[in-house]
C-alpha cells in the first residue's frame, strides 16, 4: 500500500491536494455559473421556401446584404407545365375565329341587304334579309364577349405560365443572408427551405443561465453587456427568460451560446445596436453579460432556498 | 475557591496538556460548526446526521477538558475518588443524547421517503460533500498519525486507539461516498437513496457507539463488580501470597472511570508485627497494579484471631 510508505508530510500534503481536487470539481459548475457567462450576439432568423418548385437562381450569398427590390434568390422552372396555356390559345384561336367568321357574315348580310332595299319590289325578301341580320348581328355580340373572356383567361393562364417558370424570393431591404439552404441550380419543391437571413437592426444576446438565475430575472430587467473584443460595457435589458426545459435554439435564434447544454435556462437580453452595430452585424460573437439586480448572495438564497 | 484556584500553580506539564487540548478542541470546533452548517443549510440528511454525531462528541471532549483544567486548579479536589463518576455520568448523558439523535435521523429518513421531508439542495449538497471530504482528510491525517506512533511494542490504549481511528476513517469515506453520489445525481431517487442510506449509516453507528457507552458506564455508575477479568487478577496475587495472610474476610472492587478500585480485607497472624503485615500488604498490592496499573488498591489488615479487641487497622 503506497500510503503506508509514504512519509506523514507526504501524505498531508496528497491529502490536501486530493481535498481540493475534490472541492473544485464538485463545486465547479456552481462557480462556473456564478462567475463564468458565456453568452453570444444572436438575433432571430428568418427561413425563406420556395414558392414554387423549380430550381435556385441566382441567389444572395451569406453574409450579403439584400437590396432594395428585396430578392434574395430566385426560383425558374424552364420546363414548366405549357398544357394549360397551350390550350387556352387554342380556345382563345378559335374564338377569334367564330368572331371573324361572324363579321364576315354580317358584312355579306348587310349588303344583301341594302341591294334588296334598292329594289322596292322585292320588299318582302328585304324584310327576311334583315331578320337573318339582327339574328348574325347578335351573334357576333356574343361571340364578341367570349373572345374577351377568354383572352382574359388567357391574360391570366400567361401570368401563372410566366411565374412557374420564374419567381422572386422577396425579403426585407437591408436583411443580411444569413445561410443558403439550397445553393445555385439546385431543385427545390414548393415550401422547400432556400435561404435564412437576420434583421442586423435587432440585436439580441442569448444568455445560458442556471434556473435560478432564470427565476430571478424578469423582462425589463437591467443587463450589462460587454462584446469580446471591446472595453465598453453596453447597456441592454431582459426580453425574455427561458427555463432549461425549454429554451430556444438554433430554428429561431441565429447563433447560440457556446456554453449551452442541456440543463441550463436562457435569458435574451435586447441591446439597442447603433448604426455601426447594424452595419457590422456581430452576430455570433462572444458576450459576457452581467446582471446588476441579480448578485451572488441573492443567487446562494435562491439555491439554498433560504 | 477563586483563592484556592489562586494558590495552585500549573506545572508546565499541565500547562502543555492543556495548551494541546484546548488547540485540538478549536481544530475540532471549526470542523463541527462546518459540518453542522453544512447539514442544517445545505439540507444533507446525512450531515445532519454526522453533525450530531460530532457535536455530542465535541461535548463530551469539552466536559473533559473542562474537567481536566478543574483538576488542575484543585477545584475538584473534594473527589477524593477521582473524577472518573463524573466523566461517566457525561457519557450516558451523551450515549442517550447520541440515541435520541439516531431516532430522529430515523424518523426524517422516512420522511425523506414519504415525501413529508424535502431534499436538499444541488448546492447545498455539493457543499456538504466538499466538507465530507475535509472530515474525511481529517480523520486520515489522524489515522496516519497514530498509525505512526505505533511501535513494536505499543500498549493495548494505543492499539485501540488504532483501531477507533481506523473505525472512524472509514465512517467517513463511506459518509464521503454517500454525499458525493447525492451531489452528483441529478435524479432525485438516487440523492433520496444515497442521503438517507448515508444518515442511517452513521446513525447506527452512533446507536452502536451508545449502547457500547452505556454497556461499560452504567455498571459502573453502579458500582457493579469491575469484572471477572480483575476479579482473576486479584485472585491470582491473592494465590501468590496466600503463605503471608491467614484469610480473605472480603473482598470487592469496582470501577470509576480508568480507575479500578480493588478493596481486599485480610486476617493476619496476630503475632505478626506492623512492620511485617505493612510489608506483605505492599507486596500484594504491588502484585496487583503489575497487572492493573490504573487501579487504586487499598487493604484491610485484621487479626485473625476473633479475640482481638483492637481490630482491623488501615494499610497500604
Amino acid at each position: 500500500m503506497a500510503l503506508v510508505r509514504m512519509t506523514q508530510r507526504r501524505v498531508a500534503g496528497a491529502g490536501l491536494a486530493a481535498v481540493l481536487a475534490y472541492a473544485l470539481w464538485i463545486g465547479w459548475p456552481y462557480l462556473e455559473s456564478i462567475v463564468v457567462r458565456d453568452a453570444a450576439v444572436t438575433s432571430w432568423i428568418s427561413v425563406t421556401a420556395a414558392p414554387i418548385s423549380g430550381y435556385t437562381t441566382n441567389p444572395l450569398y451569406p453574409g450579403m446584404r439584400v437590396g432594395s427590390d428585396g430578392r434574395i434568390a430566385t426560383i425558374t422552372d424552364q420546363r414548366a407545365d405549357q398544357r394549360d396555356l397551350a390550350r387556352t390559345r387554342v380556345e382563345h384561336l378559335r374564338a377569334v375565329g367564330s368572331v371573324a367568321t361572324q363579321e364576315a357574315l354580317v358584312d355579306g348580310l348587310k349588303r344583301l341587304l341594302l341591294k334588296r332595299e334598292q329594289n322596292a319590289k322585292e320588299s318582302e325578301n328585304s324584310v327576311d334579309a334583315r331578320m337573318r341580320l339582327n339574328q348574325a348581328e347578335a351573334l357576333l355580340t356574343q361571340y364578341r364577349a367570349e373572345r374577351e373572356a377568354i383572352q382574359a383567361v388567357l391574360d391570366a393562364t400567361q401570368r401563372a405560365y410566366d411565374r412557374s417558370r420564374a419567381l422572386d424570393i422577396v425579403v426585407p431591404h437591408n436583411a443580411m443572408v444569413w445561410s443558403l439552404i439550397s445553393g445555385p441550380g439546385a431543385p427545390v419543391q414548393a415550401g422547400a427551405p432556400v435561404a435564412s437571413w437576420v434583421d442586423c437592426s435587432v440585436m439580441l444576446v442569448d444568455v445560458p443561465l442556471s434556473d435560478v438565475e432564470i427565476a430571478l430575472l424578469h423582462p425589463g430587467a437591467t443587463a450589462e453587456v460587454v462584446l469580446e473584443g471591446e472595453r465598453r460595457v453596453r447597456q441592454g435589458s431582459v426580453l425574455l427568460t427561458r427555463g432549461s426545459a425549454g429554451t430556444l435554439g438554433s430554428h429561431d435564434l441565429a447563433a447560440i451560446s457556446r456554453a449551452r447544454r442541456p440543463g441550463l435556462g436562457q435569458a435574451i437580453v435586447k441591446l439597442d445596436p447603433s448604426a455601426d452595430d447594424i452595419r457590422a452585424c456581430p452576430i455570433g460573437h462572444a458576450a459576457y453579460v452581467d446582471f446588476p439586480g441579480v448578485g451572488i448572495f441573492q443567487l446562494l438564497r435562491a439555491r439554498l432556498r433560504l | 475557591m477563586n483563592a484556592t484556584v489562586g494558590a495552585l500553580a500549573l506545572s508546565p506539564a499541565q500547562q502543555a496538556q492543556e495548551r494541546s487540548m484546548l488547540f485540538a478542541l478549536a481544530m475540532d470546533l471549526v470542523m463541527v460548526v462546518a459540518i453542522v452548517l453544512s447539514g442544517i443549510v445545505g439540507g444533507s440528511l446525512t450531515m445532519l446526521a454526522e453533525g450530531a454525531r460530532t457535536s455530542l462528541g465535541y461535548a463530551l471532549e469539552v466536559f473533559t477538558v473542562v474537567v481536566l483544567r478543574r483538576i488542575h486548579r484543585g477545584v475538584l479536589a473534594d473527589l477524593e475518588y477521582g473524577a472518573g463518576k463524573l466523566e461517566q455520568i457525561a457519557s450516558v448523558a451523551i450515549a442517550a443524547g447520541m440515541l435520541l439523535a439516531a431516532v430522529w435521523i430515523g424518523a426524517n429518513a422516512y420522511g425523506v421517503w414519504s415525501g413529508t421531508r424535502a431534499l436538499g439542495t444541488p448546492i447545498g449538497l455539493a457543499g456538504a460533500a466538499i466538507v465530507g471530504m475535509v472530515n474525511l482528510y481529517v480523520n486520515l491525517l489522524a489515522w496516519d498519525s497514530v498509525r505512526r506512533s505505533l511501535t513494536a511494542d505499543a500498549s493495548l490504549i494505543m492499539e485501540a486507539q488504532l483501531r477507533v481511528r481506523w473505525v472512524k476513517l472509514f465512517c467517513s469515506f463511506v459518509v464521503s461516498f454517500g454525499l458525493t453520489v447525492s451531489a452528483l445525481s441529478t435524479d432525485d431517487v438516487v440523492v433520496a437513496w444515497a442521503d438517507t442510506l448515508g444518515s442511517l449509516f452513521v446513525a447506527g453507528y452512533m446507536v452502536l457507539n451508545a449502547l457500547e457507552v452505556m454497556r461499560t458506564s452504567l455498571p459502573d455508575l453502579l458500582d457493579r463488580s469491575a469484572g471477572a477479568a480483575v476479579a482473576e487478577v486479584v485472585r491470582r496475587a491473592l494465590d501468590a501470597a496466600r503463605a503471608g495472610y491467614e484469610d480473605v474476610t472480603r473482598l470487592r472492587t469496582r470501577r470509576s472511570g480508568r480507575i479500578t478500585f480493588v478493596e481486599i480485607e485480610l486476617a493476619f497472624d496476630p503475632a505478626l508485627s506492623m512492620a511485617e503485615v505493612a510489608r506483605r500488604v505492599g507486596a500484594l498490592a504491588a502484585a496487583i497494579k503489575t497487572e492493573l496499573p490504573h487501579a487504586e488498591v487499598s487493604v484491610v489488615a485484621s487479626a485473625a484471631a476473633p479475640m482481638i479487641e483492637n481490630a482491623p487497622q488501615g494499610a497500604r
